[in-house]
């Protein structure tokens, strides 16, 4: 048992030993990190308040009703970003073909007249693949357009209706143009009840917490290079003299495990160190701070166990190094970590929903929304915590297979 | 003491070792020969329990070597590479593996067989900076730190200078007067002068020889069966 204890004890000691270049390794690594997060949030950001979507409009009779309601649109501060051009149905299709429309409306005949008595035509949107964030927008215009046209009808219809009962349709007309006026009024003063929601490309959070959940897990992911030197050549007559001495393969494997974790605990050490300064500044309650360190020792504990799966499932460490920056970023970029899932074909997302990169990246959106909510989502904690703790068992037991599977490959 | 009995061993479906049988009693001091990739190191790393024999038993006073057995220090193994951790100190790979007290050690380091090979002037250096020579010395000084009953030594003297090979050699010659048991591959005839049994191996098994067969009679033997190997005239 002494033996055993003492073998734990010198591989804990040789992974200490490694703490200047560990340190060397993460400041680079977060400068790295830290500097694509930046320029990412400038970027998006910029290009925020910078884009304009042009929509090619076909109309099918150009009325006067028609242009009224274009100019209209134009004006409205929700549709400022869209340039709307009235143009031939064949000039629309080619400028969404070359890309100098980011949609194509075809607006058919009686449009309006179908939104006044109900019958609702359909406006045909035709989306350019090239434009994944123009698409989105457009789609969260349309349904809002449509919400306020659906309350709109209801309202005027409900009127209509009592109308009828009350056997007073020759006041109908006048009756409209009251509702309208006070429809609007209604409308303008009770639009600041309600929250106002911004559409952007990174989903429910915002471009800030996406891209420092980003750079946090691209920070986390490379830092298991850094374990390189740990991890060092395989040595034959090493595991020869371990084997010779009664230390079989769960000692060596913890020793590796305890090696690898040993950072990772002294990351959550200083995390933990810092919650007093946190609690204070983001006026966080002991509760929160609790959850936010569980998280984050979850998650640190399921990225370890990535790291030991990778590096003992190839024969040589500096291979397990450059498969760990290669399947980092991949399951970055299909997971929609660097580029929002948005700009994304369909089958990544699919991809991405049995990546463990999806689940680390909620977790992370979990512990920076933390600060934001007063009350704390346990569902989502659990919902979160579940699949990382399985990956991490998966990576485990994987990287303890895979050892066994060489150490007696090589006899 | 240890009943080696019709052991075998295959590596990548290659038969490396048919029905080895062998007994060796306390005190004896055994050598084998043979040409590379024979099954001399295989056969040593059987009996340190290093690998598992494919067929056949090896028995430790009448029983298996288990893990328990293996970390009780009964054994000393120098493999034919060095086992030593590079990213540790000297001091640090002797500690590792020494089953004593802390007193014990800087004892053993101060006037044991640590201090003759002379170990201690470079105790705090990083393995991964020391020299093949100087690795060995550690190697060996790992295995005999604890006084083991029974050494298993896969060429020890290589890459030892003719001091430390000589300090090793008289080691040896103390340890088998004081009972102790030494298994060992060697192609250093000061060192075979040591043993009392003489084994040559090939074909996957072992074949007794005459221990005063020295010089270019053991070379010639040794050359008749490599190309028996290689099928040879």
């Amino acid at each position: 048992m002494r033996q055993h204890g003492t073998y734990l004890f010198y591989q804990l000691k040789r992974a200490l030993r490694h703490g200047p270049q560990m340190l060397l390794g993460a400041i680079v690594l977060a400068v790295f990190a830290g500097t694509i997060a930046f320029c990412a949030i400038k970027e998006m950001e910029s290009s925020d308040t910078s884009v304009s979507v042009p929509v090619a409009v076909v109309i099918e009779d150009q009325s006067e009703v028609m242009n009224l309601l274009l100019s209209f649109l134009s004006d409205m501060q929700s549709t400022g970003h869209f340039i709307f051009r009235v143009m031939t149905e064949q000039n629309a299709y080619s400028a969404l073909e070359n890309g100098s429309a980011a949609a194509v409306m075809l607006v058919p005949k009686n449009v309006i007249e179908g939104i006044m008595d109900g019958t609702n035509l359909h406006v045909h949107v035709l989306l350019s693949e090239k434009n994944a964030l123009a698409a989105i927008l457009l789609q969260e215009l349309s349904a809002a357009g449509a919400k306020i046209l659906s309350a709109a009808q209801a309202g005027t219809y409900t009127m209509t209706t009592l109308y009828h009962i009350a056997d007073k349709m020759d006041a109908l007309s006048d009756a409209y143009m009251e509702l309208d006026l006070r429809n609007l009024n209604y409308a303008l003063s009770r639009g600041d009840l309600f929250h106002v929601i911004h559409a952007n490309a990174t989903g429910e959070e915002s471009v800030l917490i996406y891209y420092l959940a980003s750079a946090a897990l691209l920070f986390l992911l490379l830092f298991g290079i850094c374990y390189l030197s740990f991890y060092g050549k395989s040595n034959a007559a090493c595991d020869a003299k371990e084997r010779a001495c009664g230390i079989g393969y769960p000692t060596v494997l913890l020793g590796r495990i305890s090696g690898i974790f040993l950072y990772q605990l002294i990351l959550l050490f200083i995390l933990a160190a810092f919650m007093p300064y946190l609690a204070r500044t983001f006026l966080l309650s002991f509760q929160q701070c609790l959850f936010m360190l569980a998280l984050s020792a979850a998650l640190l504990f399921s990225i370890s166990a990535f790291f030991f799966f990778l590096y003992e499932l190839v024969p040589s460490p500096g291979h397990a190094m450059l498969l760990l920056f290669f399947s980092s970023v991949l399951m970055m970029l299909v997971s929609g970590c660097f580029v929002p899932n948005a700009f994304l074909p369909v089958w990544c997302r699919h991809i991405a929903a049995v990546l463990p990169v999806r689940y680390w990246m909620q977790t992370l959106f979990a512990i920076l929304n933390i600060p934001a909510h007063v009350i704390l989502d346990h569902n989502a904690i659990i919902h979160n915590l579940l699949p990382i703790t399985a990956y991490a068992a998966f990576f485990l037991s994987g990287g303890c297979l895979a050892h066994i599977f060489h150490a007696k490959r090589r006899g | 003491m240890i009943s080696i009995e019709d052991v075998s061993f295959s590596y990548h479906k290659k038969k490396i070792l048919r029905s080895v049988s062998l007994e060796i009693r306390q005190g004896d001091c055994i050598g084998f020969l043979g040409a590379n990739g024979c099954g001399k190191s295989t056969l040593l790393s059987l009996i340190a329990g290093v690998r598992k024999p494919k067929g056949g038993s090896i028995l430790y006073d009448g029983k298996p070597l288990n893990s328990k057995l293996a970390s009780s220090g009964v054994l000393g193994y120098v493999p034919q590479d060095n086992p030593l951790i590079p990213d540790l100190s000297v001091k640090d790979n002797l500690k590792l593996w020494y089953r004593g007290t802390a007193g014990q050690f800087q004892q053993e380091l101060s006037e044991g067989f640590l201090h003759l090979l002379g170990i201690s002037d470079f105790l705090h250096m990083p393995a991964a900076k020391l020299s093949g020579g100087m690795k060995k010395r550690v190697s060996i000084g790992m295995a005999l730190q604890n006084h083991p009953g029974i050494l298993i030594l896969d060429e020890p003297s290589a890459a030892l200078d003719l001091p430390c090979k000589a300090d090793i050699r008289s080691y040896l010659s103390v340890y088998l007067k004081n009972g102790g048991t030494v298994l060992i591959t060697t192609h250093e005839e000061t060192e075979l002068v040591l043993c009392s049994r003489l084994y040559l191996l090939y074909d996957g098994q072992l074949h007794q020889t005459d221990t005063t067969l020295r010089g270019e009679q053991l070379l010639a033997l040794i050359q008749q069966t490599t190309n028996q190997m290689e099928g040879k005239p």
